[in-house]
């Protein structure tokens, strides 16, 4: 499992940055054991007697020495440690620029399959982003209708979820794409955690679904999105009021859609947490904690062009999914796995938390459906 | 006061031996594949070493001071 930290500035396996921080700890404790140790005043001794002992006590001096070379050397590995993540970070760097030109020169082949001469011209202009507004053709969200899923049975209130896991495990599948959990925290002020879910229309075109492909590419222009307004609404609907402290998490399109809405500065975002989503044109500027789940044989975060500079923490590993398996390497069940893989890290000190055992909600879904003008 | 002493490096002893222990279950993970993680490694293992061969010298200390007082008493 890797992590990438801000701005990819930082990569490192977990293991690596759990022992740098291990030693850490380790050399404080060792500074103050040696402190302790180089105070310690035996009585000065008996000058008659000193010299009839048959074994004079050990100075203290060299077992000081001994211990201050050790926090040195403690020091040293943890350093060490440190410049082996940065420099690992470098090499990240340049497979990104390895790797990522050759796709993103894919993505544009594919993109020039679009009708006119406007996405070459875009794209040598503009990349990802602007290509995604030329195939977008000026097309708007539309309306969008959101209603609440009255439940067959009663939903019972679900204590809040605290780990990544939980949290990954509450993203709604099919066909309630938005489930909405509303907190009341300690001091009293209203928290809400919105799950979202990713495309369900995958065919080329506008569809009755908000989540289609053309949200996609409208998420990845940067432009107002049929998926992001049904969130929109269904958290008004719900009595979320800008300003309000929300957690986004989301799947896929649903963790564009999240991160899109987590910096609108509508809302005060309280954390981000997405999983497979196309984040290259959606950078985190925001100073809240955001994370990033991928999967190293995902193409779908890929499809969102280079990664621009971002503040997001990433983690990514592989699916364990068969070669080729996209659909399960993108699957949300897999990424509950890597979510559970990543709570129990031992770089978990890393990641956001979300301690708020205790509290209790009812979930509300809401379905989304465009409607004509 | 050399009992005070005595106790006193006891206690860092049994500290440095705690710092021992913690650093022998210290881990490097297994997807880590390079030459430095061997050297990390070795780093570790010298590191645990001189934190018990410390944590000896000081017990020894305390045994001799405390022995050498007792010895100056009893004179």
């Amino acid at each position: 499992m890797w992590v990438y930290g801000p701005g990819t500035l930082w990569v490192s396996e977990d293991h690596v940055l759990a022992l740098a921080d291990r030693l850490g700890a380790l050399t404080a404790r060792l500074s103050a054991i040696q402190q302790g140790v180089a105070r310690i005043a035996p009585s000065g001794g008996n000058p008659l007697t000193g010299g009839i002992s048959s074994a004079p006590p050990l100075p203290l001096a060299p077992i000081v020495g001994a211990l201050a070379q050790a926090l040195d050397d403690a020091q040293w590995l943890r350093n060490s440690l440190v410049s082996y993540a940065e420099s690992s970070g470098e090499q990240e760097r340049a497979r990104i620029l390895t790797f990522d030109v050759p796709r993103d020169h894919l993505l544009a082949l594919l993109a020039s399959a679009l009708p006119g001469d406007e996405v070459t011209t875009a794209w040598s202009s503009g990349g990802m982003r602007e290509v995604a507004s030329v195939a977008l053709q000026g097309a708007t969200p539309g309306g969008i209708q959101v209603a609440k899923v009255v439940p067959s049975r009663a939903a019972l209130p679900m204590e809040r979820a605290t780990t990544m896991a939980e949290r990954v495990g509450r993203i709604p599948a099919g066909e309630t794409p938005i489930r909405i959990e509303r907190y009341v925290g300690g001091d009293g002020a209203a928290e809400t955690d919105v799950y979202i879910a990713g495309t369900q229309q995958w065919s080329m075109g506008v569809s009755d679904d908000p989540f289609d492909m053309e949200s996609n590419i409208a998420l990845i222009a940067g432009v107002s999105a049929a998926s992001l307004v049904a969130v929109e609404r269904a958290l008004h609907h719900s009595g979320v009021k800008p300003g309000d402290r929300v957690n986004f998490v989301g799947h896929s399109q649903g963790g564009l859609v999240a991160t899109r809405m987590a910096e609108s500065g509508r809302y005060a975002t309280a954390s981000l947490l997405t999983v497979g989503a196309p984040l290259g044109t959606a950078p985190v500027r925001g100073d809240y904690p955001a994370l990033a789940l991928t999967h190293s044989d995902d193409v779908v975060p890929g499809l969102g062009g280079a990664q621009e500079s971002s503040r997001i923490t990433r983690v990514e590993r592989h699916s364990g999914a068969g070669f080729g398996d996209v659909g399960q390497a993108h699957s949300r069940e897999k990424y509950i796995a890597t979510a559970e893989a990543a709570d129990a890290s031992p770089a978990r000190a890393h990641f956001p938390r979300w301690d708020a055992a205790g509290s209790t909600s009812t979930p509300e879904f809401y379905v989304a459906k465009r409607v004509s003008d | 006061m050399d009992q005070r002493a005595q106790g006193e490096a006891g206690q860092y002893a049994q500290s440095l031996r705690r710092l021992a222990a913690e650093l022998s279950v210290a881990s490097v993970g297994t997807a880590w594949r390079s030459p430095a993680r061997d050297q990390c490694d070795a780093q570790l293992g010298f590191l645990e070493e001189q934190l018990r061969t410390s944590a000896r010298r000081l017990e020894l200390w305390a045994d001799q001071v405390v022995t050498s007082s007792h010895l100056a008493d009893m004179l």
